[in-house]
């Protein structure tokens, strides 16, 4: 073997192998930003943001918000509620500028009732929270859940009541917003990440690059971490261009307000802040793992457009409730998908993770889950990468 | 025996060569092959995810009904925009995989061959929404022509926007450009039906009332965008 | 610099691409003649590594083809390679160089040179979709050259070309074959009669022939279409 040839070669690579990788990395994230797709998705989800952050202003009045916060502080027992129900019209569906502040309360105390039917000034505090408590368990029994289960929520439940309340409407605004959000990121991570090695295949660039030094490990590597930076880049700043939003408009009203002033009959001992940043963190490690998934196995398929509708079809089959509870397994995964774990409605989702005798929610798990998936795909396409042939042209 | 006589027979009195075989053959008319035979011609050559989709649509639908589920309607107006999608990318293969030069150029021009895929996507869809539709309307007890449409109008609007995004650069560049209009109009449908709250309610009236005239309107608009592709598919080539 | 290709084979399902070839090159360039579907351009691919032989070795002073040291020392200009359209000339050629470990500046300063000896100055902040086919298979071989290879492996170079780009390209990769191993194939004779010292002719995956050229040996096409009867 020629000195001349590997000893310069391996010292010269060396020296220049960390400049390279920025070089690859800079060029692979250009190929991405110029796809006008790109382009078009990221001016929809700026188009989103805005109209989700407008739409509660079309549809409340701004007096509404203000004639609710008077009631912040005040605890929802009987002295809220005798003062309330003489205000009701039509059993708390109709409202005026006299009655709308309590609009709030009369929510959560039809959410806890959960029938029409049902006259809300007919109940005291006391009653309404046993109710609450009951059907709560139901549920619980309903989900398939352990003794064990049902106790250690009984534990977390157990100094909820009473409810104190607080207007809630800019935290509110946030967390539905940004459910909407990722699914802007899915969105991009389906139809513009789905394209970044199919499209080395389809301009038949592959050839070229297979055949360069770094044309196998670090090129699978910098592409995947140029995906990975648009993900997290835009989960990052749409959520911050959001909360932005939402703050001007409507203030951060009710961060600090339990959760259950919006999900009456969530077991979870949370304020919507804590809320928020646990949807945060669902919503980042989601992203991770759409785009590991979209980049991963259109690489693996050879085909992108499948990886576009298996990402849309498990949406879409998400929404639609089609597992009943009593198949557990499959209905709790069907509850960890991204799209109804980070929605509003994940807060009454009482089924829990047992690791070595200890309860795990969803909000804990669904990060780990979603992070190891996204390391296992890496993986996998990786090999499918390094092992790819030119044939068949 | 009797074969042997047939070999005979056939040596002894065996026919003349042909003479201007070549000349007369040139001459024949070709055959001629009604509208609907070269329509149902078409029809091999569109790929099985096109009809695979219009069945998903109309089982997700008969499951629905089954289970009696209502989050169906949602799911099946959600699927709708993405049948449309599928049929825009078929009416335009021609050009995406490089035909479109080789198929000016022969028997059946390429219009006609786009005008015939168009035909049979737009057949399956009508069938989708003929059996969807009351299928749907079963379990949410909303009227047939309500469910319909409110199927229908996501349908023609992907299918109008994607129309003229395919004729242009985009559209050339990429093959998710239709997919990524139906993925938008999917997602405002999921986003207004979850989340619109007052702005749904609002959605759910003026369909109930101006519905009907909503949908004539997008079938006139998308029906114009199929006739510009149409004439521009010789262009294009 | 000693490019060996000992007892190469490749095997489809139900055919034999290329069948149990061997030959060894140096510097210089070699001409690789063939009929469609001879097996060059599975051969070629072979010996960029990006195609892994059903059996055999190839190496370069003992370097075996898979490894980065090879592909360290390679050029490789593919048949009908793709290209990212929004880049520019002078995009692309610096992207190669990235792949190809080249360092930052100097990988500035050989792109310039790159595509001032192709002729592409003057477009080379140009979007390549705008260019002609010539232009693009100029584009091709400064990428190749761009980490000054020991061994160029050009398949079909010449394909679309003109009369006047065929000979230019052709004076081009004389220049470069100095002390460089080049493999060049093509359907059109008359590109490699004239530079080529060593001839390669396949057929149905074989080599049926492999020898040295100088023109002495009279009109090389006469010979091929003697060969290929």
């Amino acid at each position: 073997m020629e000195s001349r040839v590997t000893s310069s070669s391996f010292i010269w690579r060396n020296s220049s192998d960390m400049n390279n990788i920025g070089t690859l990395y800079k060029f692979e994230l250009k190929k991405i930003l110029k796809n006008r797709l790109t382009i078009a998705m990221l001016i929809i989800t700026l188009a989103v943001i805005i109209i989700e952050g407008l739409l509660p202003r079309l549809t409340t009045s701004r007096e509404a918000g203000v004639a609710q916060k008077t009631l912040d502080g005040r605890v929802i027992d009987d002295e809220l509620l005798n003062e309330m129900y003489p205000q009701l019209l039509g059993n708390g569906s109709e409202w005026n500028a006299d009655n709308i502040k309590y609009m709030g309360v009369a929510g959560v105390e039809a959410g806890i009732l959960s029938d029409d039917d049902a006259v809300l000034s007919d109940y005291g505090a006391a009653e309404l929270y046993e109710i609450r408590d009951e059907a709560i368990v139901g549920y619980m029994n309903r989900d398939g859940l352990t003794e064990d289960e049902i106790s250690w929520w009984q534990e977390q439940m157990a100094e909820q009541a009473p409810f104190t309340y607080v207007y809630n409407g800019g935290a509110l605004t946030l967390a539905q917003g940004l459910a909407g959000v990722l699914m802007c990121i899915m969105l991009i991570s389906a139809l513009c990440l789905s394209t970044v090695f199919t499209l080395e295949h389809r301009q038949r660039t592959d050839q070229l690059i297979l055949s360069c030094v770094n044309g196998r490990k670090e090129t699978y590597l910098v592409k995947m971490l140029a995906g990975l930076t648009i993900v997290i880049g835009c989960s990052v700043v749409t959520a911050v261009l959001l909360s932005a939003m939402v703050t001007g408009l409507y203030g951060m009203d009710g961060l600090n307000s339990a959760v259950q002033i919006e999900i009456p009959m969530s077991s979870y001992s949370l304020t919507m802040g804590q809320f928020i940043v646990r949807q945060m963190i669902v919503m980042i490690t989601s992203s991770i793992l759409f785009a590991a998934f979209s980049m991963a196995v259109s690489e693996i398929l050879k085909n992108s457009l499948a990886v576009t509708g298996i990402m849309v079809g498990l949406f879409i089959f998400g929404q639609l409730e089609v597992i009943p509870p009593q198949y557990r397994l499959l209905s709790h995964l069907n509850a960890m998908l991204p799209s109804n774990q980070i929605s509003i409605w994940s807060l009454s989702e009482y089924r829990l993770f047992n690791i070595g005798g200890h309860f795990f929610t969803g909000y804990v798990m669904s990060p780990v889950i979603y992070l190891a998936i996204s390391v296992v795909l890496v993986i996998a396409g990786a090999v499918s990468y390094n092992r790819f042939q030119v044939t068949g042209r | 025996m009797a074969s042997d006589y047939k070999d005979l027979l056939n040596e002894a009195f065996s026919a003349p060569a042909p003479k201007g075989k070549d000349a007369f053959l040139k001459n024949i008319r070709p055959r001629e092959v009604s509208l609907f035979a070269m329509i149902w011609q078409q029809a091999a050559y569109i790929r099985v995810t096109a009809w695979l989709l219009a069945a998903l649509v109309v089982g997700v639908a008969i499951a629905g009904a089954v289970l009696k589920l209502e989050s169906a309607q949602n799911a099946v107006t959600m699927l709708m925009p993405f049948t449309a999608a599928v049929a825009v990318i078929e009416s335009n293969r021609s050009r995406r995989c490089g035909m479109s030069e080789l198929e000016t150029a022969t028997r059946f021009s390429l219009r006609s061959v786009v005008l015939a895929r168009m035909t049979l996507l737009g057949a399956a869809a009508l069938i989708v929404l003929l059996i969807a539709a009351p299928v749907i309307s079963a379990v949410t007890c909303e009227g047939a022509v309500f469910t319909a449409v409110r199927m229908v109008i996501p349908y023609l609007l992907t299918m109008s926007i994607s129309l003229p995004i395919e004729r242009s650069s985009l559209g050339r560049k990429t093959d998710l450009s239709s997919l990524a209009v139906a993925s938008v109009v999917a997602f405002v449908i999921y986003y207004v039906s979850n989340f619109g709250g007052a702005a749904f309610t609002g959605y759910l009236q003026v369909i109930g009332r101006w519905g009907v005239l909503i949908a004539l309107g997008l079938l006139a608009l998308t029906a114009a965008q199929q006739w510009k592709t149409i004439n521009k598919s010789e262009e294009l080539a | 610099m000693k490019l060996k290709v000992d007892r190469i084979t490749k095997q489809y399902k139900n055919k034999i691409a290329v069948d149990r070839i061997s030959f060894e090159l140096t510097e210089g360039v070699t001409g690789l003649l063939g009929a469609n579907g001879a097996g060059k351009t599975t051969l070629m691919r072979m010996m960029s590594g990006i195609l892994t032989p059903t059996s055999g070795e190839i190496t370069a002073d003992g370097i075996p083809v898979n490894s980065e040291e090879y592909r360290a020392i390679l050029g490789y200009l593919p048949q009908d390679f793709g290209y990212y359209p929004e880049f520019t000339a002078r995009e692309f050629v610096k992207y190669i160089a990235a792949l190809k470990g080249i360092e930052k500046k100097r990988a500035r300063k050989k792109t310039e040179e790159l595509l001032e000896l192709v002729g592409l100055t003057e477009s080379a902040g140009k979007k390549i979709k705008t260019f002609s086919g010539g232009m693009k298979q100029r584009v091709g071989i400064a990428q190749a050259l761009v980490n000054d290879p020991k061994i160029l492996i050009l398949d079909e170079p010449t394909a679309g070309l003109d009369p006047k780009e065929r000979v230019r390209f052709r004076n081009l990769i004389a220049d470069i074959s100095k002390d460089t191993v080049v493999l060049f194939s093509t359907h059109i004779v008359s590109d490699i009669e004239h530079i080529a010292s060593n001839v390669l002719m396949m057929r149905d995956g074989q080599l049926i022939h492999e020898g040295e050229w100088n023109g002495k040996q009279g009109d090389l096409e006469q010979f091929y279409m003697e060969e290929f009867k």
